[in-house]
């Protein structure tokens, strides 16, 4: 393989990187290339020694995790000059991915006893799955990584309850498969919420991705400054025909009710009460009737501080129609 | 061994190759090769991802009488992060080794 084989092959695979990511690697690979040459390798031998551009592809995306949703099948690739288009490879993709799940259940619904035996080739799957694991469809890389994740964890569990006996096995498979935590035998280590955990980021991450590339073609975001039509219209038929007549009708009453009730029962109540008194002819007459305007004074004093609080409340209300109003000319409900 | 654990280890082993002095891509994949017997293509992506990580940075320089070479740098995160991986390569060798000299035995 020449030098521009090998790159246009490693071009090609990694079709899901964005264009900067894939010249950024490239030029490593030129630089490798360049070298090479100087240090009096042919084309070929270098191509040789890095390996085929198909796994050193596969190494970087799966450094970039979850983010490859499609990805041209090997045997496509090696055979392939140009022609990648995905439907020929999607039924052997999703194949692979079904005889993988099937092929895990066994060992999900494994009790305890078979755990060394049946865990082993869970764990073969498991790496194996990694390495294919960009290549089925999204879908199916959810459901794979969650079984992945569930099975080693689960029989391990189940192994580490039903008794002392399995401990050693365990543990020697805690330190091989777990890099990242340390391998203590601690059974804390692979207790249920940090499988659940961790298993929820990944799926999280295809979840996250999935919605992403949904969305990116098609999806435009309501800006602040955009205005909904049929809000707009409402709010018109609000403004013009609702609020007028309802305000005013409101107004009205209460300003007629307020006046009608301050003016006569102070004037009328306290003036009554005064020349009643005032004309009595027995005392315990006239301090009924001063009691009786005092009375009126008093319900008249309550009856403005009524007043001022149902302002209060006319005007909370015009506040909060004005902001419904807004609500309703940007988003077009309430 | 899982693709998670030989990841680690490629990452210890270049890792290492820097803590020693700046070395471009062509240089760390050659060493490694000759140490490990791995592809030197599969040096690149190690780098990346160490770099993604911030455990690595990396800086053109002009090379004698050719387009310039990118030098990859150790960090101070990435000499820690070295020095995890590494404790966690000793403890679990010695444990492997504590293994293999019991395990088959009846006791």
């Amino acid at each position: 393989m020449t030098r521009k084989e090998y790159i246009a092959a490693l071009d090609q695979y990694l079709v899901t990187m964005s264009a900067s990511e894939k010249a950024d690697i490239l030029s490593d690979y030129e630089e490798h290339f360049r070298v090479g040459l100087e240090n009096g390798k042919t084309e070929s031998q270098i191509a040789a020694s890095l390996g085929s551009p198909y796994d050193v592809a596969n190494q970087f995306l799966e450094g970039e995790k979850p983010k490859t949703p499609t990805y041209p099948a090997r045997t496509a690739a090696t055979a392939s000059t140009t022609s990648t288009t995905a439907t020929g490879q999607r039924p052997a993709q999703t194949a692979s991915a079904q005889t993988y799940t099937t092929r895990q259940r066994p060992a999900q619904t494994a009790t305890s006893q078979g755990y060394t035996t049946q865990q082993r080739p869970a764990q073969t799957a498991a790496s194996q799955g990694y390495t294919t694991q960009p290549r089925p469809t999204q879908t199916a890389g959810s459901q794979l990584s969650q079984t992945t994740q569930a099975n080693p964890y689960r029989t391990a569990q189940t192994a580490a309850q039903s008794g002392t006996a399995q401990q050693p096995q365990r543990q020697i498979y805690d330190v091989g498969i777990q890099n990242y935590a340390q391998a203590q035998g601690n059974q804390q280590g692979y207790s249920q919420p940090n499988y659940q955990s961790q298993a929820a980021q990944n799926n999280g991450g295809y979840v996250d991705y999935d919605r992403q590339a949904a969305e990116r073609p098609s999806y435009s975001a309501p800006s602040e400054g955009k205005y909904n039509s049929t809000g707009i219209i409402l709010l018109i038929v609000l403004c013009v025909v609702l609020i007028p007549t309802v305000g005013s009708t409101l107004v009205g009453l209460l300003a007629g009710l307020y006046g009608a009730v301050v003016g006569f029962a102070a004037a009328g109540g306290s003036l009554i009460a005064v020349g009643a008194a005032l004309s009595a002819t027995s005392i315990w007459t006239c301090v009924g009737l001063v009691f009786i305007g005092i009375s009126f004074l008093l319900l008249t004093g309550l009856l403005v501080i009524a007043s001022i609080e149902g302002t209060k409340l006319f005007v909370k209300l015009i506040k909060y129609c004005i902001k419904e109003g807004k609500k309703l000319v940007t988003e077009g409900s309430f | 061994m899982t693709i998670q654990f030989k990841k680690g280890v490629l990452e210890l082993c270049v890792l290492s190759l820097l803590k020693d002095g700046d070395r471009y891509g062509y240089d760390v994949a050659c060493e490694l090769s000759k140490a490990i017997g791995i592809s030197d293509g599969s040096v690149y992506p190690v780098l990346r991802r160490l770099k993604d990580d911030g455990y690595v940075t990396s800086y053109l320089e002009e090379a004698s009488g050719g387009p310039p070479r990118k030098y990859y740098v150790i960090t101070e995160a990435g000499s820690d992060y070295m020095n995890t991986l590494k404790s966690e390569w000793i403890q679990l060798t010695s444990q492997i080794n504590t293994l293999l000299d019991n395990g088959g035995q009846t006791t």
